[in-house]
């Protein structure tokens, strides 16, 4: 495995706000992985500093290598469209078409039409005008038919509906089979997507909480559902990321070890393998009661 | 397609084992690439390539160079002696504890077992 | 250096900010002073007299309303692309000097304009009724030398000095357009002290040649200071 990127003890500050806290982790070359966490876990402020869109406070970003930074022969491969990208003024999608060839020499015409024609892209309009799920659409547009060797997509699919984000990744899917190259999905939107990587960096508060491929990530917990009180005696020793009970039953999602399922299973517990979307969700929440 | 149970690729390669017993490929025969795979389930290669090389290590697909992967000879053996190994872990045990809970007993159960078998 | 074109280009691409927006701020800078010369023969002033047409030779409100306009068109250019041009993984180096290139195709643009329009000034013995648009003391008096020292390099400046805004604006925000009007109002008054007590010498110094190297030098120095503050402008604000 070879790291298309590398960041080390990367840290962003906006004044008081810490965005991101000392992340390390490194992203495979030509996979396709998902950046995981909750609105305002530092997921678009990552991307924003791999592509030198912004200057870390402190620690280094290493991208194909180099420091990203005003370095043309890095960022010429890169191509990042945010989910609220402003364009141009006058701008409607053929002058997308036109400037995506421009920029990117491994740009391909006929997948930029395939993508205006799966999405039915309205051509004779200000781009400002498009409606949200309109505007994602163009996102992916410019994305995907640049085939950037480093391609990021910071929440792709929103204002999407369900058919139109299941062509995307049919979209995306295949393109990347026909031409490998490294992509990045920032998403909230787990269950759908976690198919599609490879690996999954989960950010929690600006922190790497997993850096993982998605089958270890699978496994790595578990929900006992029964009595809270079998529950609570069961998961004494172990990380319990998210309770949640309703009278004297509940759920909790627990980090996995060997003897918990056994354990569980003993005092009269179900268990099952968390999703990664509770997993995820779990980190957000930490061990707060929820009581419904 | 695929649950939270387990790795998709294990499922996968459960799913063309199914595929194997059931005669939908017989032994022999071209299975679909990696890639067509992938596109069709809509999952990463990489994970494709997990569940073939599996089935591969189990000696149940081969890879000719150059063509593509094919259902090994034998293969059918192999996985129906895989699967009766598996088959009391799988369905005997929680038949019998569903049933020890429902207060169903032994003999009642291959009561219900040879009715249900004769057609 | 290829990045850099596609910069321009993408600029050029607007093409009714790039074609149109010029052509109608020549054309309309002319008409507003037509007009506003024809209502003065309306109430009775004879505009072709040579007196009057001396003292009409002093407006400047073209010249401030050029001035002011290009500032705008400016200022639009470099904040329109930024956002965009990073996005397709542009270096804030490409950005400024494609914008820069972009500039000098509008300088180039709007002087062929101002200058047909001059020479149609001329020719009709200022638009038919004295009515004194270009032909003004600000831009030479009629005076080709002067005219395209002076048009160029001031249309140069103007772009570069919206650019520096814009970018202070992509910076800081709106507390960057405020602190770059503070400074130019500040180095403004310093200059005004600096040469009131020495009018005369000052006054017997300066040529048409040497505003136009100042303003080329203002526009390098606006051009120089929006690339600084795009260095280290966020993607966000855009």
């Amino acid at each position: 495995m070879s790291a298309a990127i590398e960041a080390r003890s990367l840290t962003k500050r906006y004044g008081p706000v810490t965005a991101l806290d000392g992340v390390t982790l490194s992203i495979e070359r030509d996979a396709i992985t998902g950046l995981l966490g909750r609105n305002g876990a530092g997921k678009t402020v990552l991307m924003s500093l791999i592509t030198a869109h912004e200057t870390p406070t402190s620690g280094t970003i290493r991208v194909l290598g180099e420091d990203p930074r005003e370095n043309e022969r890095v960022l010429g491969q890169t191509c990042f469209v945010r989910d609220n990208q402003r364009y141009p003024d006058e701008f409607r999608v053929p002058h997308l078409l036109n400037t995506g060839a421009r920029f990117y020499p491994s740009r391909d015409a006929d997948l930029a039409a395939r993508v205006v024609d799966t999405f039915e892209l309205p051509t004779d309009r200000d781009i400002r005008k498009l409606s949200r799920g309109q505007l994602s659409a163009v996102g992916i547009l410019v994305g995907l038919a640049s085939r950037a060797p480093l391609t990021f997509f910071d929440e792709p699919y929103l204002g999407l509906d369900a058919t139109a984000r299941m062509l995307f990744y049919d979209l995306l899917l295949r393109d990347y089979i026909a031409h490998p190259r490294t992509i990045v999905v920032s998403t909230h939107l787990i269950d759908e997507i976690e198919e599609l990587l490879s690996r999954v960096i989960v950010l929690d508060h600006g922190r790497v909480r997993e850096d993982a491929e998605v089958d270890e990530l699978r496994g790595r917990a578990l929900r006992l559902s029964g009595r809270m009180d079998a529950i609570e005696r069961v998961t004494a020793n172990h990380a319990v990321l998210h309770r949640n009970s309703l009278g004297v039953l509940g759920t909790a999602v627990v980090t996995a070890t060997t003897d918990l399922a056994d354990e569980a299973a003993a005092a009269g517990l179900t268990t099952e393998p968390a999703s990664l979307h509770e997993l995820v969700a779990a980190y957000g929440l930490h061990t707060k009661e929820v009581s419904s | 397609m695929f649950d939270d149970a387990s790795p998709i690729f294990q499922q996968l390669a459960d799913s063309l084992s199914d595929d194997v017993l059931r005669g939908v490929y017989a032994e022999g025969d071209q299975v679909p690439s990696i890639n067509e795979l992938a596109v069709f389930h809509r999952i990463n290669p990489a994970t494709a390539n997990r569940a073939v090389s599996l089935l591969v290590d189990q000696g149940v697909l081969v890879k000719r160079r150059g063509v593509g992967m094919f259902v090994a000879d034998g293969a059918l053996d192999l996985i129906r002696t895989a699967r009766r190994t598996a088959f009391t872990a799988r369905f005997v045990v929680p038949l019998l504890a569903e049933a020890r809970t429902l207060g169903i007993h032994p003999d009642t159960l291959v009561d219900l077992l040879r009715k249900e078998a004769t057609p | 250096m290829k990045r850099v074109l596609d910069v321009f280009a993408l600029h050029v691409s607007r093409r009714s900010t790039t074609w149109l927006m010029p052509l109608w701020l020549s054309l309309g800078v002319v008409a507003v002073m037509v007009v506003i010369t024809f209502a003065m023969r309306l109430a009775g002033v004879d505009t072709l007299d040579p007196e009057i047409a001396d003292g009409l030779r002093n407006s400047q409100g073209i010249l401030w309303t050029l001035i002011g306009f290009l500032i705008a068109l400016g200022v639009q250019s470099s904040v329109a692309c930024f956002a965009f041009a990073l996005a397709l993984g542009t270096t804030r180096r490409q950005y400024v000097i494609g914008t820069g290139l972009y500039f000098l195709l509008q300088t180039a643009y709007l002087s062929v304009l101002l200058s047909l329009l001059l020479a149609l000034e001329k020719a009709t013995n200022h638009w038919f009724m004295g009515a004194h648009t270009l032909d003004v003391w600000a831009l030479g008096a009629g005076d080709w030398a002067h005219f395209l020292t002076v048009v160029p390099s001031g249309v140069l400046a103007s772009l570069a000095l919206g650019a520096l805004a814009g970018a202070s604006w992509l910076r800081f925000g709106n507390r960057g357009p405020m602190i770059i009007c503070g400074a130019f109002v500040v180095l403004l008054l310093a200059g005004i002290l600096l040469v009131m007590p020495r009018l005369e010498a000052f006054l017997g110094w300066f040529s048409v040649l040497w505003a136009g190297v100042a303003l080329t030098v203002l526009a390098a120095v606006s051009l120089a200071g929006a690339w600084s503050f795009l260095s280290r402008a966020s993607v966000r604000n855009a």
